[in-house]
């Protein structure tokens, strides 16, 4: 501990005397009020995300396959997750990969359409998405690009928030831990919200299900 | 350049003359209007979807209680932790000291360039000012942070800070400052943020930050935003630098939940903000994604100071989310400029003297009604209207003269027969004042001159006209006829 810390808790220690602190209250125990993918998709559309919901893999790539030729998408960067391996190779050209030995150039990656990745947890309440920075190179292909497409298993769905802190605090905490809920939003003038102002404009969800999920 | 004065950028004594120019301006109390009575009403709507509220906040206040009364050891294991995971921790006296440091960390980088995401403790210690002495060049990434410093302003709000401008002043700064087409459509305007801001993203090698939460169990970090300014500012960059006070720190991971409920229903209304980030160290391998090192700066700046008693602590559970701005009637008719603060409304009368200094900002504490809204939608439960009357005591004249003014109120009011006879000395006096001719003026004038307090009254309003008979009279009369205006 150095010289400056050491000053600082001496100080607070001056300060507060010999103050008895009141009892730290256990953890909150909240029952979650619903849970599951209804109330997931129901909080995520509420805050302007889309979402897809599909019952294998297969299906979930023919949605992104929609979804690339509506939107006119013409590049698209995604992370290194190996669930997405075999939809980058299925997609071609249109989808480059973002890997530690091949890393997509800055400059490239800014001009981008869109970035595709998975998430580690979905949260149903309210309908966010946990990103763990240990688990695929997630962090700038789902930040980036203006349009963003996030898979999700419904297995990995948690209840609500604390459920996720107390799977993480199991688990142990990656260096980065990314909540995601919606695309990016902006009120800050005469507080009109507007969306897409640095991170993704659109936030697209496939949630793949139970039924028919033939796993990884 | 205006003068460096960091946290009082303004002369905070003057709050009366800012205030009296506040009130005056059309355009900004319309624009306080609409945001206030926005924020407070989407708040609302947002407790209304949560019935355990209350459970929340006295969970809250109780971690809080705790956790400032320990706060030598929350400190010590999220110092010690946070170091485990690779984040270096540098501690700060005072504002001088944090921005010393700040600047050399980044000047070790080499960069020039620093991109920065919204932080009040920022603000607070003057850093871009610095900074930009040092010869570096701070980027402001948020947008109502990147209108104020294109229009070389303070905050004007904690969550929302350039929101006394309305989309005509940001639309024609836009024009002026960055030489594009005029529009008005606050789309448009985003996205010319977008656009601007991209490019200097592109080129930042460093990433300023604020911090919500500190969490000493894992020696983690919490940053919330909407934009994601934030999370470019500590991804992009090679080094990720993050100042916050000593006061943030919470015990565990799992508290994050109940503020979490908290803090964006007070702010904005939402259930979630659309990003939180949790930091527990920078990459782990050359490799992977984000910064290579992270450096936190603890800032005291006259924070430890106020740990002594319990009331005072009580500030110090404050997390920013400026909910008794939108609900004060001093903060809704002068905005936040008025009060010379970065930090305004009830909890900057009450933090500014702490962080000031009391001389600098003895006046502040005053610029309150009392009327204790701020305390009941604080999410903290902290009790504004007792913290506000406390500094008033410890206060220079304001205390005394109030007290004065109050004791002598009191020994009239208690007899009778004198509250009678000065009561109509009083009222016949200021019928003089409404006679028309010079009498009525002169009497106005000895009037005005004889008790100081009636004559700021009189500046910004016209006493109305006086009734023919007073309120014991008509008492007398049995209140039952009509009393047509004098």
């Amino acid at each position: 501990m150095s010289t400056s810390q050491h000053k600082l808790l001496e100080r607070i220690r001056d300060r507060l005397g010999g103050t008895r602190a009141p009892e730290l209250p256990p953890v909150l125990c909240t029952t979650p009020q619903a849970q599951g993918a209804e109330t997931f998709c129901a909080a995520l559309e509420s805050v302007a995300g889309q979402i897809h919901r599909v019952t294998s893999p297969k299906d979930g790539l023919l949605v992104l396959r929609g979804l690339i030729a509506e939107r006119g998408w013409n590049s698209m960067a995604c992370s290194d997750s190996e669930f997405l391996r075999g939809w980058c190779e299925v997609l071609g050209s249109t989808c480059r990969s973002d890997s530690a030995d091949n890393p997509i150039p800055r400059e490239e990656l800014l001009n981008m359409d869109a970035g595709l990745c998975t998430a580690q947890l979905g949260i149903a309440d309210t309908g966010s998405l946990a990103l763990c920075s240990e688990a695929e190179r997630h962090r700038l292909v789902s930040l980036v690009p203006p349009a963003s497409v996030i898979v999700l298993f419904e297995r990995d769905l948690v209840p609500d928030f604390a459920a996720a802190l107390q799977r993480f605090g199991e688990e142990g905490l990656p260096t980065t831990l990314s909540f995601i809920t919606g695309p990016s939003r902006t009120g800050d003038i005469e507080l009109t919200l507007t969306v897409g102002v640095h991170g993704p404009g659109s936030v697209d969800v496939i949630l793949i299900g139970e039924v028919g999920d033939p796993g990884e | 350049m205006k003068p460096t004065d960091p946290i009082v950028d303004l002369d905070a004594r003057s709050f009366g003359q800012h205030s009296r120019e506040a009130l005056t301006n059309d355009s900004l109390r319309g624009a306080l209007d609409l945001v206030t009575t926005e924020f407070a009403h989407r708040r609302e709507k947002a407790l209304s979807l949560a019935p355990d509220w209350e459970i929340w906040r006295e969970q809250a206040r109780a971690i809080k209680a705790h956790t400032l009364a320990s706060l030598d050891t929350y400190l010590a294991q999220f110092m010690e932790r946070a170091e485990a995971n690779g984040i270096t921790v540098h501690v700060a006296r005072d504002r001088k000291e944090a921005c010393a440091l700040m600047a050399e960390i980044i000047q070790q980088t080499q960069a020039s360039t620093v991109v920065k995401s919204k932080s009040m403790v920022t603000e607070e210690i003057g850093l871009n000012e610095h900074l930009i002495a040092q010869g570096l060049e701070p980027v402001e990434t948020d947008l109502g942070e990147w209108i104020i410093q294109l229009a070389g302003e303070k905050p004007s709000h904690i969550i929302a800070p350039a929101i006394h401008r309305t989309r005509e002043d940001v639309g024609h700064l836009f024009h002026t400052e960055l030489g594009i087409p005029e529009t008005h459509d606050v789309e448009e305007l985003t996205a010319v943020a977008r656009r601007f801001l991209r490019a200097r993203f592109a080129e930042a090698e460093v990433g300023v930050s604020g911090v919500n939460f500190l969490v000493a169990e894992t020696g983690s970090f919490l940053v919330l935003e909407n934009e994601g300014n934030a999370r470019l500012c500590t991804s992009l960059p090679k080094v990720h630098v993050a100042i916050t006070g000593i006061e943030k720190v919470i015990p565990r991971l799992a508290d994050l939940d109940v503020f979490l409920r908290l803090l964006p229903r007070s702010g904005t209304g939402q259930a979630m903000t659309t990003y939180q980030t949790l930091f527990t160290g920078p990459k782990p391998d050359p490799s992977a994604e984000g910064p290579e090192a992270i450096h936190l700066v603890l800032l005291d700046n006259g924070r430890s100071n106020q740990l002594s008693t319990p009331l005072e602590r009580e500030a110090l559970a404050c997390i920013r989310c400026g909910a008794c701005l939108n609900v004060c009637p001093v903060y809704k008719q002068v905005g936040g400029h008025a009060y010379g603060s970065v930090y305004p409304g009830p909890i900057g009368a009450v933090i500014t003297p702490a962080l000031a200094g009391q001389d600098r900002a003895g006046n502040l504490p005053h610029a309150s009604s009392l009327c204790g809204a701020c305390r009941d939608v604080c999410p903290v439960k902290i009790n504004l209207p007792e913290l506000l009357l406390d500094l008033r005591e410890k206060g220079d004249e304001g205390g005394r003269s109030e007290a004065w003014g109050f004791g002598g109120w009191s020994r009239v009011a208690s007899r009778p027969r004198l509250n009678s006879v000065l009561g109509q000395l009083l009222t016949r006096t200021l019928r003089l004042t409404q006679s028309p001719g010079t009498v009525g003026r002169c009497v106005g004038k000895l009037l005005s001159l004889l008790v100081p307090p009636l004559r700021t009254w009189q500046a910004g309003r016209v006493l109305p006209p006086m009734p023919g008979r007073s309120f014991r009279q008509l008492w007398r009369a049995g209140l039952d006829r009509e009393e047509p205006p004098a």
